[in-house]
């Protein structure tokens, strides 16, 4: 990234802190909640100018490295708490996304990453952004949809109103992210067959992602079709964003996991 | 019967049927996956979907078989065999038939494996024939289905698809390929190897700093590519790069521009700290020729990095004895189509770097692409519309 990522990420994390207070003291202050959104959007449109500016300065998509990805999920996070509190109302999505915002543009700005303009043959394809970007969009959704379950598996009682309605919310983001990232895995696919001669080689980016897949469509059939209630969809919820987390940025830790293509640098 | 008791009874009955499977790994013999080939694997397929469809007629096994407890328990069983195959280690398909006792190396090649595979298909199959026989295709349907064809497509034919490496010279010719066992494969065409370009980023310049005894030395990278006017501070030191020669070769103590000859990149710089100036040549190297450095002070020195590939093409010449005469420029993410194969560029002489008089191509044929792909398609056709679709009607 530039060297002006740390001035943008302090305004970035200003305007959500902001935000997050004011969400926090507003009860039916309409003025007070929409002051808040307003921050909360703008420190996204900030982080798109910096994604523009990187690109710019780069020469390439800036969506090669963890660094860079994590830019892209401090993005689209937020906005989907936005989107979510658009049409549930509740001030907590938001303050819980704006949070984790701020957590990933903390790590960047603890491991800020070299000026590197380099982009190896393999990525230098009209697949590459699609696919990357519609990854980050999903993880950002799905991580949405996780911050609801885990408040929900931790404050709310079994059979409450509240945990049916956070689970109605969870359903509407596991629609989203779980579609989102199956266009993505697929994007790959089609990707992989021109640049490696295979559209599937079970390289283990490849392995997790489907392992994220799999039980993102446990979690659909087991609420949409098989219709059960309770905390055990959303504790399944909570599992399924740990392999997107390992997928994402975990790998190293896996032993089986080495000699991955999918290499962040 | 709850439906939470019906999920974990079939749970339970599909996690005892894999666990046979891992005693039929450890005890029985290796799976035949070579057996699967054509036409095999098309005779399985048809007889397979005739099965699926047929059962919809038995209306307990059917009703069963369609039920979304079933199939999530199928999904879980698939879960639990991908789970270990991105935990532990894999060995390839082709080394070693039997190479770890529970097949927890060589998931793709084991009993488990394969249970899981069949049951997940003829559940996910029935789901699917369900959804079709009572009209009431939904957009998660659509979806399924491409994961169905996507899933049986690429298991059959996995043993149809050809891979082959040839490994060819500049000037030289060859019409044998050779697959990862080392069996040689007649392409039916001959390909000769006319040039191979290779554009490269300006490398970066680096200091090595020693650390204490026991520590590796710090490495400090500079934030920008090599170019004339560079200037970084890199440790205690302002570098400045006075000269860059993107094409140099090394003279008695410099270096100088060429055209010719296995030319490196070189850098003319300069490093300042506490008022004293050092100034020397740096360059890349290859490996018939040692980079070069400049030593300062305190066992400090400047490096230049190798250069990193930013493309990397063959041009080529296709032949037969028949008709087939083509001059073809294979680059990585185009891969060429000649005669049912599809040519990827996959390496080059590394030690040579961008005067690589070799180029590494990869072969593919795929016979069940065609099939596999109207799977993917399908898959991300039902993903848009299940983005769109109405929760409370995907419910029902």
């Amino acid at each position: 990234m530039t060297n002006m990522f740390p001035a943008y990420a302090i305004i970035a994390i200003f305007l959500w802190l902001s935000s997050t207070v004011l969400m926090s003291i507003t009860k039916s202050d309409k003025r007070l909640s929409t002051t808040a959104l307003i921050m909360t959007f703008s420190s996204s449109i900030l982080l798109v100018m910096l994604i523009v500016h990187s690109w710019s300065a780069l020469q390439r998509p800036p969506l090669r490295t963890i660094g860079e990805t994590r830019l892209w999920y401090s993005v689209f996070l937020p906005l989907v708490g936005l989107a979510t509190y658009r049409k549930w109302h509740f001030s907590w999505i938001v303050i819980f996304c704006n949070a984790m915002a701020i957590l990933f543009v903390v790590l960047n700005l603890f491991k800020p990453e070299n000026f590197d303009q380099t982009l190896m043959p393999a990525l230098q394809s009209p697949w590459f952004v699609p696919h990357v970007v519609l990854f980050m969009f999903s993880y950002a959704v799905l991580g949405g949809a996780a911050l609801v379950a885990l408040k929900t598996v931790i404050k709310e009682k079994t059979g409450s109103t509240a945990l049916v309605q956070n689970t109605e919310i969870t359903d509407t983001l596991v629609k989203v992210g779980f579609s989102t990232f199956t266009i993505a895995m697929m994007f790959g696919a089609l990707w992989a067959k021109e640049a490696w001669g295979h559209y599937w080689t079970w390289d283990p980016k490849e392995t997790w992602a489907l392992l994220s897949w799999l039980s993102y469509h446990m979690y659909i059939l087991y609420r949409y079709k098989a219709a059960h209630t309770g905390k055990v969809p959303l504790i399944l919820l909570l599992v399924a964003f740990v392999s997107i987390l390992i997928c994402w940025f975990g790998l190293h830790l896996v032993p089986g996991a080495k000699g991955s293509m999918h290499v962040y640098n | 019967m709850t439906k939470l008791s019906a999920l974990l009874k079939t749970l339970t009955a599909f996690t005892l049927t894999l666990f046979a499977g891992y005693i039929l790994e450890r005890y029985g013999p290796p799976l035949p996956l070579q057996a699967f080939q054509w036409p095999v694997n098309i005779i399985i397929l048809s007889l397979f979907t005739c099965t699926v469809v047929g059962l919809q007629s038995i209306k307990p096994v059917s009703a069963w078989l369609s039920s979304s407890s079933t199939l999530i328990s199928a999904l879980a069983m698939m879960t639990i065999e991908v789970m270990v195959l991105g935990i532990f280690p894999q060995t390839h398909l082709q080394d070693v038939l039997r190479p770890s006792l529970w097949g927890f190396h060589s998931v793709l090649s084991s009993w488990p494996w394969f249970i899981s595979q069949v049951l997940l298909l003829l559940v996910l199959g029935s789901h699917i024939s369900k959804q079709i026989v009572r009209k009431d295709f939904t957009s998660l349907g659509v979806l399924q289905l491409g994961a169905w064809i996507v899933l049986i497509g690429a298991q059959l034919g996995y043993v149809d698809m050809e891979r082959c490496w040839v490994r060819v010279a500049e000037g030289n010719r060859a019409d044998i390929a050779f697959d990862s066992g080392g069996k040689a494969i007649d392409l039916g065409f001959s390909i000769s190897l006319q040039d191979f370009i290779m554009e490269e980023y300006a490398p970066k310049i680096f200091t090595v700093i020693p650390q204490p005894e026991g520590q590796s030395p710090k490495k400090i990278e500079s934030q920008r590519a090599c170019h004339r006017g560079l200037t970084e501070s890199l440790g205690e030191y302002e570098i400045a790069v006075e000269k860059y020669l993107p094409y140099a070769l090394r003279g008695h103590n410099d270096f100088f521009p060429s055209d010719t000859g296995l030319t490196v990149h070189a850098a003319f710089v300069t490093a300042k700290k506490e008022g004293k100036l050092y100034s020397g040549w740096l360059s890349s190297g290859i490996n018939q020729m040692k980079p070069h450095g400049l030593f300062l002070e305190d066992s400090v020195a400047l490096f230049m990095d190798r250069p990193k590939p930013k493309s990397y093409s063959s041009t080529i010449v296709v032949k037969d004895s028949i008709s087939l005469d083509d001059t073809l420029s294979v680059r990585v993410n185009k891969p060429m189509k000649v005669k049912g194969w599809k040519i990827y560029q996959r390496g080059f002489d590394k030690s040579r770097g961008r005067w690589s008089r070799i180029c590494v191509l990869e072969l593919v044929r795929d016979p069940w692409l065609p099939f596999v792909y109207s799977g993917i398609f399908m898959i991300i056709a039902g993903a848009l519309l299940f983005l769109f679709s109405d929760n409370r009607k995907e419910n029902q």
